[in-house]
């Protein structure tokens, strides 16, 4: 209980940073916000009801205030160029960037499990080395050199799957997929790349405990061993990695959304950059970071969950490692 | 106890070769690592015979090979740069002809072994229950509730108290005594023949030693199990043991039955074995014992008589040719040494007040 | 920030152990080679290639890498163009080459900034520990906690997409990484016996800071710097593929290959080449890091 109070203190002392920041990346634009927001040909008496209108006369401190009370009210602004609700906006374009989240990680989680658990098990035999050096060489290809990649040989080259363009799952489970596979398949692979290396690391590490030899003492064939005892105590530090990764794949989403043209958040925010739509931008990024800042938080939860020495606050901790 | 040996699978009748009635034989067992710095002989021709429902004790300093020599005959090392020869025998079987799979099934069933530090040699992370529920699952076929029965009585034989709770508990919950206890319920559970207890005791208190090694005594002869008890220290063996074999830098340097050895010990490594135990009704303020110097080095080991360096009576010959394992005045009774202790050569008076403590049935220390 | 550098919490929340994602060296475990093989060699074959082209570009008989007209558009490789024209028949090798200068640059400079910031912070935050460790610590789990994309592309946006805002951008986000490992190596030097001699003959913190910790903590600060421009360069490109960069007509690796994608079913081959070129500077750093630390590790495991 203790533990979740700290956690959760932190919690809102980050978010609550995250927020200052958010809210002082608008006043990083050159010349007065309302003028950016309102952009070149707005008329000067424009200029002004917008800086009234946005309290941007009133001391900082006031407008943060200010902001926030609206932020928590759910008014995240509305739009300058297109007049929408930016809340709204976003609210329609997140299942689709959580699908292709999902997505690209259970792919992540499906393959990776496997060829790090035999990787270590198999250690420097020829699956374990071209898992490796695979892994390796996947970590120098970010999504979107694998977008283009993918976008080539099966979009231009082999008709297999569309280019661009997004389907609903209202539409149907299959044509659906077959618009997200190529896109989840490119933030995918770099997470594969880094979930095998630290499995394996760890995986390595613990088949080196004496409980597993114990295990072996009591004759346990060896698929049990790596699956029921071995594997338990390596997926700590995979949950931690995977948490982590998270900020990675936020990132790369927004590009690949780009480039396969999905409707989710991060099209909706490089879209509203180039359309100088600060607003919309702004709401994007407070979601977006404190969206990742909540899942963290909700991650480091997990640990009392999956390490049974951890729940116990008196005893003192043995290492495993 | 005995709602276990009637559950045990009838064993289908095995062609072996005949060796009278040793259950556990080895034969010369060598055991090297080839390392970078060259290759470790940590087990370098080791002869023993265990037979059934006899207790071993297998003593020597940390370095002597006796923990190696056990994973040896558990089939425990690892994969690669293992190399090992000459044979083990378990029931006349050799175990080295034996595919991976059919070791396994005899491990944890007929051969077990409990390992010194139970902290990390149980799971930290899955329950005491599930640990010694999966044996019997995996090798008895048994179903869960009937496992998890099973498991209860086991841990009441080993003296935990409140058995269901600690089913659910996990190894860091419990003391360091009781884990060992569970350690041993574990090993105990498929009604081995044999087990091979490594130094079940030094990572406990002194005063739970006692208790461990007592449980470990009784339920030895419940079941009339064959044990070999590995350790460092002779008084753990002294009262506990049918026959007591000493290592040293990987070669076994004497063995005999325990009184035998007790009261005949030829080895000078045996005697200073025995004078560092410190005794508890020694003057107060003594010193410690001890031998000096350091095992050697076992990529290297020096010529001659590997403890000839640090022997107090060693000499010419000792340092440039090794004694071999020669029989000694009693039956049973094996040695390795030039100069034994039994020569008039500086004789001292053996220790006649372990006589007496062994004679009435106690060991020295715990 | 790519994923170089994770951080594992232990799982009670006592000290971070810093789990470095591209170590062991590629080679497996257990190969403790002083020596440096072939493959570290053409890496390092490869980045100085790219770093004197990037350098003496202007001096080298490239094409204007901003000349329109001078050629027709998506030629093939040819001896007057080694790696063919792009879609306004611009010369593709002597674009890639000016590219590289944008990567390199930013890869570089961006590193050298985080490492300086965060370099001391990290200092500052092992040695004084304390109140101050407390601060510099939470700021940092403050700057951690934005996705790392996201920072970087915040700051730009508002800010204004150029050389000089990407770099800066690029630069904060690779504060965290080195001051977390800075100062978890300082926490581990500043407990050490001759800094605390030092300390009981009065010798002034500044002095002992630099004579004593900083020496010591160099070699791995470097050689996770040296796994962190990869990283920038990868942000970088991922930026410049927004347009979030420096600007067209100037060439990067990166909008050569958002220009790619556009005519990527007619002329797939002006996005390959910066596409390669990037992958193999990138795979180059990675491994010369990866060898440089696996080479340091072997020299402390002998102490």
């Amino acid at each position: 209980m203790r533990r979740f109070t700290i956690k959760l203190i932190e919690l809102v002392v980050v978010v609550f940073f995250v927020s200052i920041f958010t809210f002082l990346l608008l006043h990083l634009l050159p010349g007065s916000p309302a003028q950016s927001i309102l952009g070149a040909s707005a008329t000067p008496h424009a200029v002004d009801v917008l800086n009234k209108a946005l309290n941007l006369d009133r001391p900082l401190p006031v407008q943060y205030v200010d902001w926030i009370g609206h932020i928590v009210r759910g008014n995240f602004g509305t739009s300058y160029v297109n007049g929408q609700p930016v809340g709204q906006a976003i609210l329609q374009h997140l299942p689709v960037t959580l699908e292709l989240m999902v997505l690209s990680q259970l792919i992540a989680f499906a393959a990776a499990i496997p060829l790090g658990i035999w990787a270590a098990y198999r250690k420097n035999t020829w699956v374990d080395r071209i898992a490796t050096g695979g892994s390796f060489a996947l970590l120098a290809l970010p999504p979107f050199i694998l977008a283009l990649i993918f976008v080539y040989v099966f979009a231009v080259r082999w008709h297999l799957f569309p280019a661009t363009g997004f389907t609903p799952l209202s539409a149907g489970l299959f044509e659906n997929l077959r618009t997200m596979i190529l896109p989840a398949l490119s933030l995918a692979l770099g997470s594969v790349a880094i979930y095998v290396r630290v499995l394996r690391s760890e995986m390595i590490t613990v088949l080196e405990e004496n409980f597993i030899t114990a295990a072996r003492a009591k004759g346990m064939p060896s698929w049990w061993i790596l699956l029921r005892h071995a594997f338990r105590p390596a997926t700590f530090a995979l949950v931690t990695v995977a948490g982590v990764n998270i900020g990675y794949l936020i990132g790369g989403s927004f590009i690949v959304e780009d480039i396969f043209a999905l409707p989710g958040v991060g099209l909706l925010t490089v879209d509203s950059i180039f359309s100088r739509d600060y607003v919309t931008v702004q709401g994007c990024i407070l979601v977006v970071a404190i969206g990742f800042v909540v899942i963290n938080f909700l991650v480091d939860l997990l640990y009392p969950v999956l390490d049974p020495r951890t729940r116990d606050a008196r005893i003192g901790r043995m290492a495993v490692h | 106890m005995t709602v276990l040996r009637h559950l045990r699978p009838i064993h289908p009748s095995h062609v072996g070769e005949d060796s009278g009635a040793a259950l556990l034989e080895l034969r010369d067992v060598k055991t090297h690592f080839e390392t970078a710095r060259g290759v470790i002989r940590a087990v370098d021709g080791v002869s023993l015979t265990v037979e059934k429902g006899k207790i071993l004790g297998i003593v020597g300093e940390s370095g002597s090979g006796k923990t190696v020599l056990s994973r040896s005959i558990m089939g425990l090392l690892p994969r690669r740069g293992t190399v090992r020869s000459g044979e083990v025998l378990f029931e006349g079987r050799r175990l080295s002809d034996l595919p991976e799979s059919a070791l396994r099934s005899l491990r944890g069933l007929e051969l077990s072994m409990v390992f010194q530090d139970s902290m990390s040699s149980l799971n930290p992370v899955v329950r005491i229950g599930r640990q010694i529920t999966e044996v019997l699952e995996y090798h008895m076929g048994v179903g869960v509730a009937e496992a998890r029965h099973q498991a209860l009585e086991l841990l009441r034989a080993v003296e935990v108290p409140d058995p269901e709770q600690r089913l659910r508990e996990y190894p860091h919950q419990l003391s360091g005594g009781m884990r060992q206890r569970v350690a041993i319920a574990m090993a105990l559970s498929c009604g081995p023949k044999l087990l091979l207890a490594d130094e079940p005791t030094t990572a406990l208190d002194v005063t739970v030693q006692a208790h461990v090694l007592d449980l470990l005594q009784d339920l030895q002869e419940q079941r009339d199990m064959a044990m070999i008890l590995v350790t460092h220290d002779l008084g753990v063996v002294a009262g506990r043991t049918d026959e007591i074999a000493v290592m040293y830098a990987g070669k076994v340097v004497e063995r005999a039955p325990t009184r035998t050895l007790f009261r005949d010990m030829q080895m000078p490594y045996t005697q200073a074995l025995l004078r560092s135990v410190p005794r508890i009704d020694g003057p107060p303020h003594a010193t410690f014992v001890t031998i000096g110097g350091r095992p050697p080095d076992l990529a290297n080991p020096p010529p001659g008589c590997r403890f000839a360096p640090r022997c107090a009576y060693a000499q010419d010959r000792c340092r440039s040719e090794e004694p071999p394992l020669t029989p000694g005045p009693t039956a049973g009774h094996f040695f390795a040494c030039w100069f034994p202790l039994g020569d008039t050569v500086d004789a001292p008076n053996p220790p006649d007040r372990l006589d007496r403590e062994i004679a009435a049935g106690r060991g020295v220390v715990s | 920030m790519g994923p170089s550098l994770v951080t594992v919490p232990e799982a009670s929340g006592a000290e971070d152990r810093s789990v470095l994602l591209l170590s062991p060296g590629l080679l497996g475990e257990g190969v403790r080679k002083r020596h440096l093989g072939v493959l570290f060699w053409v890496s390092a074959g490869w980045i100085t290639l790219i770093v004197m082209a990037a350098i003496l570009a202007n001096a080298l008989p490239l094409d204007n890498p901003t000349a329109i007209g001078n050629a027709a558009p998506g030629l093939g490789p040819s001896w007057g163009h080694l790696l063919g024209t792009d879609e306004l028949g611009r010369d593709l090798l002597s674009r890639v080459v000016f590219g590289a200068r944008i990567s390199l640059i930013v890869g570089v400079t961006s590193t050298v900034v985080g490492l300086l910031i965060g370099g001391t912070l990290g200092l500052i935050a092992g040695y004084f520990g304390g109140i101050v460790d407390t601060f510099i610590s939470g700021a940092v789990n403050v700057l951690l906690a934005f996705p790392s994309l996201i920072l970087a592309l915040a700051i730009v946006t508002f800010a204004g997409p150029s050389l000089f805002h990407v770099t800066i951008a690029i630069g904060v986000l690779s504060i965290a990484p080195l001051a977390r490992v800075v100062r978890a190596n300082t926490i581990g030097y500043a407990r050490r016996e001759f800094v605390q001699a030092a300390q009981v003959l009065g010798v002034r913190q500044r002095r002992i800071i630099f004579r004593e910790i900083v020496p010591n903590v160099l070699p791995t600060a470097l050689s996770v710097a040296l796994v962190t421009v990869p990283a920038a360069i990868l942000a970088e490109g991922a930026l410049s593929f927004l347009g979030l960069s420096i600007q067209p007509p100037t060439p990067s690796w990166g909008n050569m290959i958002s220009e790619g994608r556009d005519v990527l079913a007619k002329y797939p081959l002006i996005a390959l080449w910066p596409c390669l070129c990037m992958l193999l500077t990138v795979l180059a750093l990675n491994f010369i890091g990866d060898e440089v630390r696996a080479y340091f590790d072997v020299r402390e495991g002998g102490l």
